[in-house]
């Protein structure tokens, strides 16, 4: 091959990698812009601190979590956010207990504060839809403390479990057959 | 079909996505203790399209860290400092006395145009990181006692 074949070999292959390369910068550059454009306001100046992290307590209840995101504020305040895709675009009492089961794992395992609020992000499932965020106020330690025994004196058969709060949830229940609730 | 078995529930960790559950339906909780999870054709379909987009929203949050990372970072100090003192009271400068200011950041942007190619030079030749590093150590030792700075009584060890 002669040097000028080679010359331009090595050129198209430069200019395959800067665009390669510019091509990954414009796809990390859009990434961050849709975590940008999904923060809350209220945390436009925190900074992103916790990912997909677990932590864990044994004391006074044994409770294992895994944060989606914790943001610390300016002020040093953590605060929670728990992603959910789903139609319905507003926040269940099921996101509030777990993020509020979250906000005691790290409290107990960091020592840090966190907000006794945090955000419930939801997305409708579709792949052009915007995640909208949700403030909720979160339980405080002692109820989470009371929810966990209550869930072992359910589990032990002490106590008699509750049906479901939402009407939607028996139609869709794959135990739907074993149950006696009368919407059933 | 059921993936658990009935197991003992005191005395054992509870996660707190399995704890969110009392907040949708207790029976529920119970059936799944006793018999294992169940789910319907729907109810995969839907974890599976969640999964995705959980993903995507990590992927997300990595992009965002690795910019924020970027531009926290302040090249020269830490090539010839690390992460010391130094490195820090300079961080804090470009970010409370220069960031503010609209001529401050054209001062880091230019910064941010030479700095990498200096510190290539330095860590190529490394005797040249003995008066750089006298050079930014001075300057530190000066902003540390600078009333600039928030906190400045903070930074003096």
């Amino acid at each position: 091959m002669s040097a000028l074949a080679w010359g331009v070999v090595c050129a198209v292959a430069v200019v395959g990698f800067a665009l390669v390369m510019a091509r990954w910068r414009s796809l990390e550059t859009h990434a961050a812009w849709a975590e940008r454009a999904s923060r809350p306001v209220a945390l436009r100046d925190a900074e992103l601190v916790y990912m997909e992290r677990l932590f864990r307590i044994s004391t006074p209840v044994g409770l294992v979590a895994k944060l989606d995101r914790a943001y610390r504020l300016p002020s040093g305040l953590l605060v929670l956010v728990e992603f959910k895709t789903r139609w319905s675009n507003r926040p269940f009492l099921s996101d509030v207990i777990q993020l509020s089961a979250q906000r005691v794992a790290v409290m107990g395992q960091t020592g840090q504060s966190v907000a006794s609020y945090g955000y419930v992000i939801v997305k409708a499932p579709t792949p052009r839809a915007f995640p909208t965020a949700h403030r909720v106020k979160l339980m405080t330690d002692e109820q989470v403390v009371a929810l966990v025994r209550r869930r072992e004196d359910v589990l032990a058969g002490r106590v008699l479990p509750r049906w479901s709060y939402s009407q939607k949830a028996c139609p869709i229940c794959a135990f739907r057959a074993k149950c006696d609730h009368p919407r059933v | 079909m059921g993936k658990r078995l009935r197991r003992p529930v005191s005395g054992r960790m509870v996660s707190a996505s399995d704890l969110a559950q009392m907040g949708r339906c207790e029976r529920l909780v119970v059936f799944e203790h006793l018999h294992g999870i169940r789910r319907t054709a729907g109810q995969q379909r839907a974890r599976a399209r969640g999964l995705v987009e959980h993903e995507h929203f990590y992927r997300e949050g990595l992009a965002a860290s690795a910019q924020a990372a970027r531009k926290g970072r302040c090249f020269i100090a830490t090539c010839v400092f690390g992460e010391a003192w130094q490195t820090e009271v300079l961080h804090r400068f470009r970010d409370e006395a220069l960031r503010p200011s609209a001529w401050g950041r054209r001062v880091i942007r230019l910064y941010y145009r030479g700095a990498p190619s200096i510190c290539v030079i330095l860590r190529r030749w490394p005797p040249l990181q003995v008066p750089m590093r006298m050079v930014l150590g001075a300057i530190a030792i000066g902003l540390r006692w600078w009333s600039g700075l928030r906190g400045g009584s903070k930074c003096r060890r």
